[in-house]
């Protein structure tokens, strides 16, 4: 017969290695990064205290703005699409429709395959002179979009790819909401003579609101870590225009080996994340309304 | 059938044709001579293995896509392991600091992971496991998201199987393997396509840790393949090495579609 | 029990003595070629300081995989592919060994190099971390059946080579696009392209100097500004291609005239589809400029990591691989420049310029080679300097001037927050 304490011992063994690796590699990095943000750190040399210089150096630091500004506006550009081309094909497919199956596998798949192949894939598609969305633009009149060459197109070119990679996941999260709303609340009002569009409008979409707020934190969080698309596609170009915080956070480290202050970007960064997160969930998390 | 549902036909089919032609031409060009790369057509006369063959020559992929299988595999094993005997231990078992735990592993999710990469870095150096599997993997052993999607499984396994097991003097471990694990085969798979996936994709931690071109990742070594000058621009050969990092997950996909599409979709009602 | 002390102790004897040196080399095929060489040959005299080759592993720059390796203490003994832009660094980390502590230093160097030259490699703190190795002077190659064709002068200032420019940019197939031009600068942000694009120009305005003066920008004045201007120009005009699919233009007759060391040439003549020939002279100068045009000499050097056991064996091994005859291969296989006084009069080279004509100009430009700034924070400046230029060459967004007072006044910032 199990005893109380041999059962709690057991638990105790269970968790030991989770807690072991938690303070290690997350615990002891999360305080050490707080030791970085008041250190210069060149990696080879030793750390030299600062204060909160790295701080006021990020005050003014406008490449740092420059490239939270980019993200800013890669979010507005990919989750209101986002959304809306995700939640045209899910209501699409969520009538019975031969090949259903087909179109949500097809969708799904670049979902899978790895950011650094689709960005690879899709520099040679925005190709200005040869790539094959101008060839098809070309073919109903539109003249050749100078995408990864243009600093106000280059963002936007982006943000267009990371809609297409993840549609299919946005697809089946909406079609999940979509497919829980129950059917006698269609019927009832159908019979009060509400149109596809009222039905839409006044029913699907406020019981939506949950897998909406799903959606619009899963795209915030891919647009704050933007880091293999531009680093392939555009190397943060042109103009800084794609430079994204994270890609600037590498840079820092990496390429002119200021730890501490990378230490710091990273930390906004999460506090910045945070925020946002917690608005948008504050905003959109109201009540349910069954 | 009325317009409106031909329209929505239309509309699917032009979509679908837009997520598989791309595909197909990457696998066209990278089958066709390199002088071929302005055609924006499926077919060639000169079909060729070339460019598989000039990536095989100038870059170690084979040994890059071993390292990622091994490292992927080697995640998934651990987290599925450590998860499972963590949820449970949080579902049905009581012991001290449990709701701590519980709360560490919540915090754990919600903090970015931007905040500790660098010192992660610097922590790896220190243990000299830089350009090692160790680096790699030893990070990413544990994973809160499958210690929630286990206890949310094991919760809801009635207690009575427990104490019939114990009646029997099984230990807490045979318990968990015997009849835990089997019942939660879908978390399992859940968690297990989660994690290779995620893995087999990172690029960013690689690239930080890992310099040598032995011990670089799949992923890692075709951008540095196509960003550095190795492909020398030769574009047939860079949707080659392209090809070569996509085909497992396709292959895989195409067995598994359904499986994929529930994990990713329950990561997110979840999260 | 003492016959076990005794063999432990051989043991270690051994293993300390016998372990190798570790050297790392370039990876370009010619440099690892060359290095197997010399390796071997060093390897087959010295038996107990044998020398292990190893090309740099592979990484986004060679700067950064080396630092990586330092962090990691996986570094190597030797190396001989250092920027001396960048040695600074790895001074201030005090990882490389002093070089002119050691043996037979100041003879050495004066019977190679000269003193005139070494200064330029002198490390802020008035001592030797480096010994200067070899220069690619950075030149003007032209095609020279394409310009006897069109009746064009070889440019020597910036008039000229408008007048080049403008008879050079055409188009050839008549498909209503333009599909040759001048010239075709690079337009990457990254930090090290401007070494070859900007630097070069902006030396051969100004007798040789540099970007920096003792932590300052030195370079906020009109001859920068005519360089930028210069380039800006060209876009502008359209005599540079914008595209960014820039692989061998030169080779396949798209433009006229190109930017590059001597390491370029071999690779013309192996991807030229149809043959021409062509020549190489000084980078253009402003007009109105007097004196020779200096440029910029790609230099790399060999440097000593303070961490080897053998500081004495490595140092022997550095003489060794800049020895005369080792400087002479070096000619012959990688076709670049040791750098070394008195390369054209020397009887001893004459055959190796007599098998390699097209090498001649860059050996005569080797008196007028600089090899740049040595800074920490080299490849924050140029990185900075090469947005500046993406923003006022390639887009022509902002004009020349405010190019080089932002990246004067970055520097600035640079090292007062640094």
């Amino acid at each position: 017969m199990q005893s109380e304490q041999s059962k709690s011992k057991t638990g105790i063994l269970f968790t030991s290695p989770y807690v072991i690796h938690l303070l290690v590699f997350f615990l002891y990095p999360v305080g050490f990064s707080l030791y970085l943000v008041v250190h210069r750190w060149d990696l080879i040399t030793d750390p030299k205290y600062v204060g909160l210089r790295n701080f006021k150096y990020l005050m003014s630091d406008h490449l740092f703005w420059q490239a939270l500004a980019n993200t800013l506006y890669f979010l507005a550009i990919h989750i209101p699409l986002q959304i809306i081309v995700a939640l045209a094909l899910a209501v699409a497919l969520a009538k019975p429709l031969k090949g259903r199956v087909f179109f949500r596998a097809t969708f799904f798949l670049p979902v899978v395959i790895s950011g650094a192949a689709v960005t690879i894939l899709w520099q040679r598609l925005y190709s200005t002179e040869d790539g094959l969305i101008n060839y098809v633009l070309s073919l109903v009149g539109i003249d050749a979009v100078p995408w990864l060459t243009d600093p106000g197109i280059a963002m936007p070119a982006i943000a267009i790819m990371a809609t297409w990679k993840n549609l299919g996941l946005y697809i089946v999260f909406f079609l999940a909401g979509i497919l829980a709303i129950p059917q006698p609340v269609y019927e009832a009002a159908k019979m009060e003579g509400a149109s596809s569009w009222d039905e839409f409008r006044y029913i699907t979409l406020p019981l939506l609101k949950p897998t909406m707020l799903l959606v619009v934190v899963m795209s915030t969080l891919g647009g704050f870590n933007l880091f293999i698309e531009p680093y392939v596609m555009t190397g943060g170009g042109p103009l800084g225009s794609t430079m994204s915080v994270v890609l600037y956070m590498y840079k820092q480290a990496f390429s002119f080996q200021h730890m501490g202050y990378a230490a710091t970007l990273g930390f906004a960064l999460a506090l910045i994340i945070m925020v946002c997160v917690f608005t948008q969930k504050k905003y959109l998390d109201s009540e349910r309304y069954y | 059938m009325s317009v409106r549902r031909l329209l929505v036909y239309v509309m699917l089919i032009a979509g679908a044709v837009s997520f598989i032609y791309p595909f197909l031409w990457m696998g066209s060009i990278s089958l066709r001579p390199i002088s071929e790369f302005h055609d924006l057509g499926l077919f060639s006369e000169n079909y060729t293995l070339a460019n598989y063959q000039a990536v095989f020559d100038r870059i170690p992929i084979g040994r890059a896509f071993i390292n990622s299988c091994f490292i992927a595999g080697t995640v998934t094993c651990s987290v599925i392991f450590f998860s499972s005997l963590v949820g449970y231990s949080l579902a049905k078992l009581q012991f001290k600091g449990q709701g701590a735990i519980m709360a560490i592993v919540m915090i754990s999710m919600m903090i970015p992971g931007q905040l500790t990469l660098i010192p992660l870095y610097q922590l790896i150096v220190y243990l000299g496991w830089a350009d090692s599997y160790l680096g790699l993997i030893v990070p990413s052993l544990m994973s809160g998201l499958g210690i929630l999607i286990f206890r949310q499984t094991f919760i809801t396994i009635p207690y009575e199987l427990m104490e019939a097991a114990r009646m029997e003097g099984a230990s807490e471990f045979q318990i968990l393997r015997k009849i835990f694990l089997p019942l939660a085969k879908p978390a399992i798979v859940t968690i297990g396509i989660l994690t290779f996936m995620g893995s087999w994709n990172e690029v960013l931690w690689p690239m930080i840790v890992v310099h040598e071109k032995a011990m670089m990742t799949l992923p890692q070594m075709v951008v540095l393949f196509t960003k550095g000058g190795e492909s020398g621009g030769q574009f047939g050969i860079e949707m080659a090495a392209n090809m070569m990092l996509v085909l497992p997950i396709i292959i895989s996909y195409s067995f598994f579609q359904k499986y994929f599409v529930e994990a990713l979709a329950s990561s997110g009602i979840k999260g | 029990m003492r016959i076990i002390l005794l063999a432990i102790l051989l043991l270690y004897a051994e293993i300390s003595v016998g372990a190798p040196l570790i050297y790392w080399c370039a990876t370009n095929p010619e440099e690892i070629e060359l290095a197997k060489r010399l390796v071997k040959e060093w390897n087959h005299s010295h038996s107990d300081t044998t020398i292990k080759l190893q090309p740099v592993p592979a990484g986004a720059s060679s700067e950064e995989v080396l630092l990586a390796a330092i962090v990691a203490k996986t570094n190597p003994d030797i190396y001989s592919n250092m920027l001396p832009a960048m040695l600074n660094k790895f001074v201030k980390a005090d990882s490389l060994l002093r070089l002119d502590g050691l043996k037979n230093f100041a003879n050495e160097t004066e019977a190679r190099i000269g003193t005139t030259i070494l200064i330029d490699y002198r490390s802020p703190d008035g001592h030797y971390h480096q010994l200067p190795w070899k220069l690619n002077p950075v030149m003007l190659v032209y095609n020279i059946d394409l310009f006897q064709q069109l009746k064009i002068k070889p440019p020597r200032t910036y008039d000229e080579f408008w007048t080049a420019a403008k008879k050079l940019t055409a188009d050839t197939d008549g498909n209503g696009r333009i599909d040759r031009w001048a010239m075709s600068p690079s337009t990457t942000v990254l930090w090290w392209q401007r070494l070859y694009d900007f630097l070069p120009f902006y030396m051969a305005a100004t007798n040789g100097r540099s970007l920096l003066n003792q932590g300052q920008a030195a370079f906020n004045n009109v001859s920068a500004i005519a360089v930028m201007d210069f380039f800006q120009k060209g876009f502008a005009r359209g005599y540079f291609p914008k595209s960014g699919m820039v692989s061998n233009l030169f080779a396949q007759q798209k433009v006229g005239m190109t930017i590059v060391g001597p390491w370029a040439l071999k690779m013309f003549e192996r991807s030229m589809p149809k043959k021409f020939n062509f020549k190489t002279i000084p980078i253009p100068v402003p007009d109105g400029h007097t004196g020779p045009a200096y440029t910029y000499g790609d230099p790399k050097s060999f440097v000593v990591f303070k961490n080897t056991q053998h500081p004495e064996a490595a140092w022997e091994f550095v003489k060794f691989m800049t020895s005369k005859k080792a400087d002479k291969l070096l000619l012959d296989i990688t076709g670049q420049i040791p750098v070394r006084k008195g390369l054209l009069t020397d009887v001893y080279y004459k055959e190796v310029f007599v098998r390699r004509k097209d090498l001649v100009p860059f050996a005569s430009q080797v008196p007028f080679t600089k090899p740049g700034d040595n800074s920490e924070h080299i490849v924050e400046i140029l990185d900075f300097l090469g947005q500046q230029y993406e923003a006022a060459a390639v887009y022509g967004t902002i004009p020349a001037k405010k190019a080089i007072e932002n990246a004067a006044n970055h520097v600035e910032h640079i090292y007062r927050n640094w």
